[in-house]
């Protein structure tokens, strides 16, 4: 080996450098180191080869561990924290469930309790009323039983028919005493809740529609659509003060009478229902007479109640200035903004007012 | 809990990643193994820092075998950085030991061969050189880097680099070399 005396290795770059990265066999390499054991120069030169690639690595190490380090904070930052985020949501789709829980199906389970309440004390109370007269003549019974009926229909607000009519397979709930009122109303709580959405205001108004309740012994009379008189040409008669009413002790007493004598008396009170809340038998009625203005009658205290059911129900500001006015003893038309509706009255049609329904305020 | 992006990665993935040189999959196997090597370390009398740093230093090592080709998989690469880091983690204990109680570290200070001065001049040189590359331009850069850290053939860099040929890469090689060492003797080296 040393009388080989390779004094040339160490200028082989290649061997160096594949001495270095340890790429030479076993032989070579003892063969190699030998040669440096007696070779100084030999050794600086390997020395050199051994600090450059250590430098190189130790750059290399350093930049793919900034790198790493780098990528690492960046997807730390953007990372998402799943379990949070998921609890997060799930606490929200508990929030907004209890929250529409509470908004809309606990009200309704509150509402039919206490309408099923309601019902239940109306029936003990009829019974009792039917038991205390007992000799009360039938037709008598029928007729208190339809005001009874009017009346909780009148009692019962619009939120309960909405709710009612949230369960719309159940029977359609009670009638609304008047349109005005409930307009009125729900404009008001509309207004009250500023959160409410507008898609309950459309039920609101959707559940108007429903239609209401038949009761035997109603009187319903339909209108006529008048044609359009020009306005000079008009009657100047008083026309009956609608919505304006006194009550007398007497007036407020029980008494049998007429819708004759109901039009001689000069307290019309109107009210206004759409035509889809009509009753079913009224309702057919409706279709065979498309043109006539389907309207109960109810006697009040001192005169008596027009409710018409109208395909197109005249706005609540309107309707204040809506007329009524007797054009003769049997008849009566009512001037609506839009168009004219007269009514002639069955002379001999008797109702019992010892029922009425209280006169409008 | 891991991230359903980062459960996408497989071993073999990120493996193949590794292999291609892309660092997206240490990335994966870094966020993958932290609070593994948090808590050993941790456990360990450490500091999360010394656990971010035992990680890098796995992950590095297993970077460079695999590039270089002495990567053997024999085990879930979970449990050849945990094993790394053990290595390493017990090692630095060790060595922290020794200085604490003032021995002479073997492995840093006069192999019998070179002195210590010898040793801190090498250590210079090695720093010298990683300054260095810094100057060089990115094409010099990383055929150094792939033919002494990666220790890729010729054939492998030309492939990678895209040059004609395994003489190509030699001839730009010691050019790149030439430049090196010219960046050294301006900065002080004889």
């Amino acid at each position: 080996m040393q009388g080989m005396s390779h004094k040339h290795w160490a200028e082989d770059a290649d061997l160096v450098e594949r001495y270095v990265r340890e790429m030479i066999p076993a032989e070579e390499r003892r063969s190699f180191e030998a040669h440096m054991a007696e070779c100084g120069n030999c050794r600086d030169i390997v020395q050199r080869e051994t600090e450059l690639a250590q430098g190189v690595r130790a750059f290399g190490r350093k930049r793919l561990k900034e790198k790493l380090r780098t990528r690492a904070e960046l997807e730390r930052a953007h990372h998402v924290p799943w379990v949070r985020v998921s609890s997060a949501a799930a606490v929200l789709v508990m929030l907004v469930g209890l929250g529409i829980y509470n908004r809309w199906l606990l009200v309704d389970e509150k509402t039919e309790s206490q309408e099923s309440t309601k019902t239940g004390e109306a029936k003990t109370e009829q019974g009792k009323r039917d038991d205390s007269q007992s000799g009360a003549v039938a037709n008598k019974k029928e007729v208190r039983a339809t005001d009874k009926d009017r009346e909780k229909r009148m009692v019962t607000d619009v939120e309960g028919r909405k709710m009612a009519g949230a369960s719309q397979q159940k029977q359609p709930k009670l009638d609304i005493s008047t349109r005005a009122d409930d307009h009125a109303r729900t404009s008001q709580r509309g207004a009250g809740v500023a959160s409410k959405p507008a898609a309950r205001e459309a039920r609101a108004e959707e559940l108007s529609q429903m239609a209401d309740f038949d009761a035997p012994g109603e009187i319903w009379i339909e209108g006529i659509v008048l044609p359009e008189v020009p306005a000079d040409a008009k009657r100047k008669e008083p026309v009956f003060q609608v919505h304006a009413m006194t009550r007398t002790k007497e007036e407020a007493e029980p008494k049998s009478t007429t819708l004759g004598a109901l039009i001689s008396q000069e307290n019309i009170v109107l009210d206004q229902r759409p035509s889809g809340a009509l009753p079913p038998s009224r309702q057919a009625q409706k279709l065979s007479q498309r043109t006539a203005v389907q309207t109960l009658v109810q006697p009040t205290d001192d005169g008596m109640r027009l409710i018409l059911y109208l395909d197109t129900p005249v706005p609540e500001k309107d309707f204040s200035t809506v007329k009524a006015e007797k054009v003769s003893p049997d008849s009566v038309v009512v001037e609506l903004p839009n168009q004219r509706i007269g009514y002639r009255l069955p002379k001999d049609h008797s109702l019992k007012s010892s029922k009425k329904l209280p006169a409008k305020e | 809990m891991r991230s359903p992006l980062t459960l996408l990665y497989s071993d073999d993935r990120i493996l193949e990643l590794i292999r291609n040189g892309n660092e997206d999959g240490l990335v994966k196997l870094y966020q993958q193994n932290r609070k593994m090597v948090s808590s050993y370390v941790a456990k360990n009398s450490g500091t999360p820092d010394d656990a971010e740093d035992m990680l890098q230093e796995a992950l590095i090592i297993l970077w460079e075998r695999v590039r270089s080709g002495r990567y053997e998989q024999t085990a879930k690469l979970s449990t050849f950085i945990y094993a790394t880091v053990k290595n390493l983690w017990s090692r630095k204990l060790a060595r922290t030991r020794r200085e604490s109680s003032g021995e002479i570290d073997g492995d840093n200070y006069g192999d019998g061969e070179r002195s210590l001065l010898d040793r801190l001049i090498d250590r210079e040189r090695v720093e010298l050189v990683k300054n260095c590359m810094e100057k060089l331009g990115e094409q010099c850069r990383k055929l150094l880097l792939l033919y002494y850290w990666e220790e890729l053939s010729m054939e492998q860099i030309a492939s990678e680099m895209g040059f004609a040929n395994a003489d190509t890469v030699k001839s730009k090689k010691y050019q790149c070399k030439k430049q090196l060492e010219k960046f050294m003797k301006g900065l002080g080296a004889d």
